[in-house]
């Protein structure tokens, strides 16, 4: 006798089994299914869990050994970044001595060719010869400037002297254009003699595709 | 052809009688196939009765058959109590101190179930609405004792049924059957006692123990034959060789007066007039008692036509399956098999 909800029994049929008591009958006993469930469940449970160790264990080792190769391979990687740097130096020191050697006009021939056309009664105070890089049509192409100030007697002397420039093999460079500026100083009316200054620049010659524009203006 | 529908059998197990049937299932409409009936000695063992079963049902090389049974336990109660409220019906501490105070019942001890006085049916404290309240049950070990005897005898009692409140819930439902509206008494008679019960329009009106039964009655046969013992008289008692017609009344005194207080008092009571007496339980060979105590009382002998009432249950009889001779006491089996509320049902609509 409880207050506990319990099966309703049919009319005047109160069941005083107690079903405690009662052997189990059961045809097909369906126990050991639940029991081999839950196993399974557990057993799969489990080699997951292993599993999931056994990777991050493995991971730890290749993360360790990693690490280890790197810190052994840091001290070679520093002499290699020494070596690296020593090369990409040394490879710039070529380039310019390449550079130099690829240059149209080679310094030391240019000055002693210089000095032989040189007139007689003209002077050289200083001679600069500069490489610079500008941009023509788009793109970066370089320029040689050669600059002679000095004196000359006369302006005759400056006038053949340009002239003796402008037909010399000396600055006929194939590829390209000369350009001879010459710039004058008032006469010093102490010594009377004239500064000068010329300045010669080698530009490089523009490409086949203003000839055809030419061709067309002729016709 | 296979039949392979598992066969239903049920049990009514009193200490006189095993009263079996084997039907075509549990669940109504049901088909009764067979019906058989093992006299109890004193001596029986678990293996006859086994036999007895096995020749009934197909156990199938089971050790148990699954069965519906009712029994008398030793020490079993069914009590008639009306609270004086439905909300004191509800109190579960309340009516525990009823069982004990007015019932001598310990709650602790026995197994009780609650029934509404009015249907028999299942008393929920929290939604009932009755305040007419049956109490039935029997100690513990009582019915665990039964369940044992059962189960050892190849039984297994898929329902535990006691047999004295289903067979009232039978009594109750033939009496709505048959449309009776005049009370009828019921009397249960065993060896240690006997119940009374007044069912009206099949509500119990009245539940009252008996604190002595048939063995109240060897001392005095004894004594009016003058036999050496009381098992000697037993044994004539039981024996079917002697006619008792003429020295029952005397034997019964005892009992009869019991009656006839109980009856004359809810005559008084309610003004009503009891037409009809029902006896359960008691052995062919004792059918002078039923007729004796209704000769004593001025009742009739209520004689339920088994079939007509099972029919209204659903409930066929099987081919050679005859139960118009079957006397009163096989009430109990077939109201093993009752869906009274079917019925309850069908009268509310």
């Amino acid at each position: 006798m409880s207050k506990r909800k319990k099966e309703m029994q049919p009319f005047w049929r109160p069941n005083f089994v107690n079903q405690s008591e009662l052997p189990d009958i059961k045809v097909v006993r369906t126990g050991f299914i639940i029991n081999f469930i839950a196993v399974t469940i557990a057993l799969c449970i489990a080699f997951f869990l292993m599993q999931r160790e056994y990777r991050s264990y493995s991971l730890g080792q290749t993360i360790t050994t990693m690490e280890q190769q790197i810190r052994v391979a840091d001290a070679d990687d520093t002499e290699n970044l020494k070596l690296s740097e020593l090369f990409r130096a040394s490879a710039q020191y070529i380039v310019e001595v390449e550079n130099f050697f690829s240059s149209p006009l080679l310094a030391h021939e240019f000055l002693y060719d210089l000095s032989v056309i040189k007139p007689e009664d003209l002077i050289f105070n200083s001679i600069s010869l500069d490489e610079s890089i500008v941009k023509q049509s788009g793109k970066d192409v370089v320029i040689y400037s050669i600059n002679i100030s000095g004196d000359a007697k006369n302006l005759t002397v400056i006038e053949g002297f340009k002239k003796i420039l402008e037909e010399a093999d000396l600055l006929k460079v194939v590829g390209f254009e000369l350009a001879i500026n010459e710039s004058l100083q008032g006469r010093d009316e102490k010594t009377g003699i004239f500064p000068y200054r010329l300045a010669i620049t080698l530009t490089p010659a523009k490409e086949a595709a203003p000839k055809k524009t030419q061709e067309g203006d002729e016709s | 052809m296979l039949n392979p529908k598992t066969k239903g059998l049920f049990v009514d197990i009193s200490e006189f009688s095993i009263l079996a049937a084997r039907t075509s299932g549990y669940k109504i409409p049901m088909v009764i196939e067979e019906l058989a009936e093992y006299p109890l000695g004193s001596e029986d063992s678990s293996e006859e009765i086994r036999e007895f079963f096995e020749q009934l049902v197909d156990f199938k090389g089971s050790a148990y058959f699954v069965s519906r049974t009712g029994v008398y336990p030793e020490g079993r109660f069914v009590r008639y109590y009306e609270a004086e409220s439905v909300n004191k019906a509800k109190d579960l501490k309340f009516l525990t101190e009823i069982l004990k105070s007015e019932f001598n019942v310990d709650p602790d001890v026995n197994s009780v179930s609650i029934l509404d006085a009015r249907d028999g049916c299942d008393i929920e404290l929290e939604s009932s609405l009755s305040k007419h309240l049956v109490f039935c049950g029997a100690p513990i070990d009582s019915f665990k004792a039964e369940q044992n005897r059962l189960l050892k005898c190849g039984i297994y009692p898929e329902r535990l049924e006691l047999s004295t409140v289903t067979t009232l819930g039978g009594v109750s439902d033939y009496a709505h059957f048959n449309e009776m509206k005049s009370p009828i008494l019921c009397f249960e008679l065993t060896s240690k006692s006997a119940n009374i019960f007044i069912l009206n329009q099949g509500q119990v009106d009245v539940a009252r123990p008996v604190p002595f039964g048939l063995d109240s009655i060897y001392p005095l046969l004894q004594r009016e034959l003058g036999l050496k013992d009381e098992a000697s008289a037993r044994k004539l008692f039981f024996s079917n060789t002697f006619d008792f017609a003429e020295m029952g009344p005397k034997l019964l005194r005892r009992m009869t007066k019991e009656l006839q207080a109980s009856t004359g008092f809810y005559e008084v009571q309610t003004g009503l007039t009891i037409d009809s007496v029902f006896i359960s339980v008691l052995p062919k060979n004792l059918g002078w008692v039923s007729k004796t105590v209704s000769d004593s009382l001025g009742l009739e002998i209520m004689q339920p036509n088994l079939e007509k009432w099972l029919e209204s249950l659903k409930i066929k009889l099987g081919e050679g399956v005859e139960v118009s001779n079957l006397g009163s006491r096989w009430m109990g089996l077939f109201s093993l098999m009752g869906e009274f509320h079917l019925r309850e049902e069908g009268e509310s609509e």
